[in-house]
């Protein structure tokens, strides 16, 4: 059988009987809907086709990225919109945007010449790690709307970006630990020159005054490194001496302190050994693990950023006349009379005064399947409207509706959240109780023996045993295994998953949109007449794809046409194929159609339509949620590890007993409120058990923010993705059972390092204390052992 | 080695404008983004290459023979 086709735009497959094609690159390409091929013509017709031939993965799909409508982008327009982001200079705007879509580099090139090509544009630059555009135009040629109007041609989405006071201090930190890093290697080097001269392996015969001018120059040197680079480790250790909590920073600022003043006096007395090289050593490798993991984290941060949709929200606001007008959502006041299409958000907690449709509030409750709602009927802000336009009378705003309820639970729920503790912190303090009574040790015995020799031992020793690899050893293994996570799709927003990834036992499932795909999908037809599945199936899909609620999407595309549709609410859909007199929906509905009774409906789950002809019932066709196919993989990776797996679901239908089943869960709950959810978790871990949580929706965002790892599904709630310790972006199940693997290597590896750099500096303490370790020897020692270090933590950037 | 009187403050000096020049890149915002100017060097050159092979091409096809030197 032939493999199925991948559409040339997103790589999605092409559905059988479609017929977008388009020629690009000199051949006819296929693509799998029409947005993916309106996307291939605008790209040819800018001339860019070679981005075709150049990007390294396939875009996203138009369809993925959030909708807006022409008159949303309008909005844009607006002055008191533009005000936080966008800045005027005469006739000339500037603007910051995050972009949406971006897959490649490739796609970075294409936006950057797509837009010059526009007459109005000044200025466009587009940063590929953090996704952000800058962009200078004409406001007056062409309004902000347009531009975002062609960026949406080619298939990416832009939001505005708006700098956050953390986003701005984390930038300017960076910068400083930069300069703060340039200085120290550049210092170094000339100190390292200066100082080798000085060394007795070397055997250089310097005059006296010579040696002293090159003494003096190494100290003059290091100066600006101890006092410019290395104050955050001053910091640290003066901290560490109010709290009477030990860390890396005392060993690294009494290593520092005291070869700079050994360095001090040996300059001044010409006697002794130099080991002000050590410091410049000292700070630059240490500098440049601070930084690489301060950039990690930015990089994290501007993830994290894109995560949450900025869009402006905004509703259709009816005025006396009944005129619909877009404005924002916090324009809204209690009263005024709202219009809900079908596909939109519910805005606000209110009534319904007109209109019959039905609701989705899998993200709010769990509850998967749509519920009829009518005139006098209350509807939930944040809940998805289905089948066709309502009207709303708001009764409810921002901080009374039911989500802020939810909000208020969430953030209680954060102040109780459990720490764990960390590993590298406490061998560094026993490290260093260690390191300091060993030195007071040998300088009591070694004052005895040859009171001059006392000093120089105790500097080497403190020196030889700096744990520059110790302190190196966790940030460089996070770092690297927070990225190469990044890659597999699950992004890291807070810095203690890894470790304590090692120490659950217990993992809690939601079901909705976590372990099943969160939206209606065509489950089974069963063809009651004369024509088959295939055939039913293309007669209801030409008739749906006239509706424009979201259920529509389920049936697919088809290439019959189907005139004269109607949509009547809440019982169905009507029109013609071919001819043939058509109604798909409620068994009443289109038994009407046929004059005859409507069969019951035979199965308990799921929601049933009834397809049908002038003649009779033609077939049953259901929609039901799908369990993810990498769902039971999922589940294996936790037994195998010992974890006890829990389902916890708003869901009250007999899906959650069905997928237990399935899945082999023996403990499942369904029904659960979000504080009945919030009560279960905390009984676990007031059992001590440690919890991991897995959900994507707004009533998971408490249990979310309580449990000691949770991860957020990347299509869930912004609310969700927030209040979560990680984001699995892909929505892959599968990359989750890679990332625990990469947990356990993480956590085997910074065992390793610590392993190492404790051998390291105990092999390295006797001879220190003998007094046979020169200043060459510490180099050496120092810069091998880290190296070590960073490469075994480079092996988590490999995938396998 | 009476050479060294005058190197080491050439020395001293030569830090001292790689420390300023420095200074001057990252607060200039030099190190902000790494990865985009190497691909949108790549991109260029490739997207030059293919015009000129364009080029090229419509050339012999309208002349029928391979481009003569003048």
């Amino acid at each position: 059988m032939s493999t199925p086709l991948a559409c040339y735009h997103c790589g999605l497959p092409v559905p059988q009987g479609s017929c977008y094609s388009a020629p690009v690159l000199g051949e006819t390409r296929h693509f799998c809907c029409p947005g993916c091929q309106a996307v291939a013509e605008a790209i040819v017709a800018s001339g860019l086709d070679s981005y075709y031939q150049q990007r390294s993965d396939t875009a996203l799909n138009p369809e993925a990225l959030p909708k807006a409508l022409r008159d949303e982008l309008a909005l844009y327009d607006r002055a008191d919109v533009q005000q936080p982001f966008v800045q005027h200079e005469g006739e000339l705007s500037t603007a910051s945007l995050l972009i949406e879509g971006i897959t490649c580099a490739a796609c970075g090139w294409l936006i950057e010449r797509h837009l010059r090509n526009l007459p109005a544009i000044h200025e466009v630059r587009l940063n590929l790690s953090n996704h952000r555009l800058h962009l200078c135009w004409n406001a007056q040629q062409q309004p902000l709307s347009a531009l975002l109007a062609e960026l949406r041609r080619i298939g990416y989405a832009a939001h505005p970006y708006q700098p956050d006071q953390a986003a701005e201090q984390i930038a300017h930190e960076n910068r400083r630990a930069l300069r703060q890093l340039g200085v120290a290697g550049l210092l170094w080097m000339q100190v390292m020159m200066a100082s080798m001269a000085t060394w007795p392996e070397f055997n250089l015969d310097l005059s006296d005054g010579m040696d002293r001018i090159l003494r003096w120059t190494a100290v003059l040197l290091t100066t600006p490194i101890v006092f410019y680079c290395c104050t955050d480790f001053f910091r640290g250790a003066l901290r560490d001496l109010k709290t009477r909590h030990l860390s890396m920073d005392a060993s690294v600022s009494l290593a520092i302190g005291g070869a700079y003043l050994a360095g001090i006096w040996s300059a001044s007395s010409g006697q002794g050994e130099l080991y002000v090289d050590t410091v410049g050593m000292f700070a630059l490798f240490l500098l440049t693990g601070r930084y690489l993991e301060r950039r990690a984290r930015e990089r994290t941060a501007a993830a994290t950023a894109q995560l949450v949709n900025l869009l402006p929200a905004s509703c259709l606001r009816l005025d006396a006349q009944d005129q619909a007008e877009r404005i924002l959502l916090n324009e809204l006041q209690i009263g005024d009379r709202v219009r809900v299409l079908p596909g939109s958000l519910i805005p606000a907690d209110g009534r319904i005064i007109d209109g019959r449709s039905s609701i989705d509030e899998s993200l709010l409750t769990g509850e998967y399947l749509p519920l009829p709602r009518q005139v006098g009927d209350a509807l939930m802000a944040g809940a998805l409207n289905i089948e066709s336009p309502l009207t709303l009378e708001v009764q409810a705003l921002g901080d009374h509706t039911r989500l802020s309820a939810i909000i208020r639970l969430l953030e209680r729920a954060q102040t109780d959240k459990p720490r764990l503790a960390d590993l590298a912190d406490r061998v560094a303090q026993w490290f260093l109780l260690v390191v300091l009574s060993a030195a007071a040790l040998v300088g009591i015995i070694w004052w005895q023996i040859d009171s001059t020799r006392a000093v120089w031992i105790v500097l080497a020793l403190l020196v030889a045993t700096c744990p520059c690899a110790l302190s190196l050893a966790t940030p460089t293994a996070l770092t690297a295994a927070t990225g190469s996570l990044h890659k597999l799709g699950l992004l890291l927003t807070r810095g203690h998953v890894l470790e304590s990834l090692n120490q659950i036992d217990t993992i809690i499932f939601d079901k909705t949109g976590t372990l099943t795909e969160g939206r209606l999908t065509l489950s089974a037809i069963h063809p009651l007449g004369t024509q088959d599945s295939a055939q039913c199936l293309a007669l209801a899909a030409a008739l749906e794809s006239h509706s424009e609620h979201p259920i529509a999407r389920a049936f697919g595309r088809t290439s019959h046409k189907a005139e004269a549709v109607e949509t009547h609410p809440g019982c169905g859909l009507q029109g013609q194929v071919n001819g043939q007199p058509l109604r798909i929906g409620q068994p009443a509905f289109v038994a009407a159609g046929y004059a005859g009774v409507a069969p019951s409906i035979p199965g308990q789950q799921g929601q049933w339509l009834l397809l049908g002809d002038s003649q009779g019932p033609l077939a049953w066709l259901v929609l039901d949620d799908r369990l993810r196919d990498d769902a039971p993989a999922l589940l294996e990776a936790c037994r195998q590890r010992g974890w006890t797996p829990i389902l916890l679901s708003g869901d009250s239908s007999p899906m959650v007993g069905s997928i237990a089943q399935r899945l082999q869960i023996t403990q499942a709950e369904g029904g659960l409120t979000p504080d009945a959810k919030l009560a279960r978790l905390q009984a676990l871990q007031a059992q001590g058990h440690r919890v991991l949580m897995l959900g994507d929706g707004v009533n998971d965002a408490p249990i979310l923010a309580a449990a000691d790892v949770s991860i957020a599904m990347g299509s869930g709630t912004d609310l969700a993705k927030t209040s979560a310790d990680a984001v699995l972006l892909s929505n892959r199940l599968s990359s989750l059972v890679q990332a625990f693997g990469v947990a356990q290597r993480t956590g085997r590896i910074i065992r390793e390092n610590l392993l190492w750099a404790c051998l390291y500096n105990g092999l390295v303490l006797p001879f220190a204390a003998l007094g046979w370790v020169t200043p060459l020897w510490a180099a050496l020692g120092m810069s091998l052992s880290s190296l070590l270090v960073v490469l075994n933590a480079l092996r988590l950037t490999r995938l396998s | 080695m009476a050479a060294l009187y005058v190197l080491i403050p050439v020395a001293l000096a030569i830090v001292a404008g790689a420390i300023w020049l420095f200074f001057w890149a990252v607060d200039t915002g030099q190190y902000e983004d790494m990865d985009s100017p190497a691909h949108s060097i790549l991109f260029d050159g490739e997207e030059e290459k293919r015009q000129l092979a364009a080029h090229q091409k419509s050339r012999v096809a309208a002349t029928g023979k391979p481009t003569q030197h003048g």
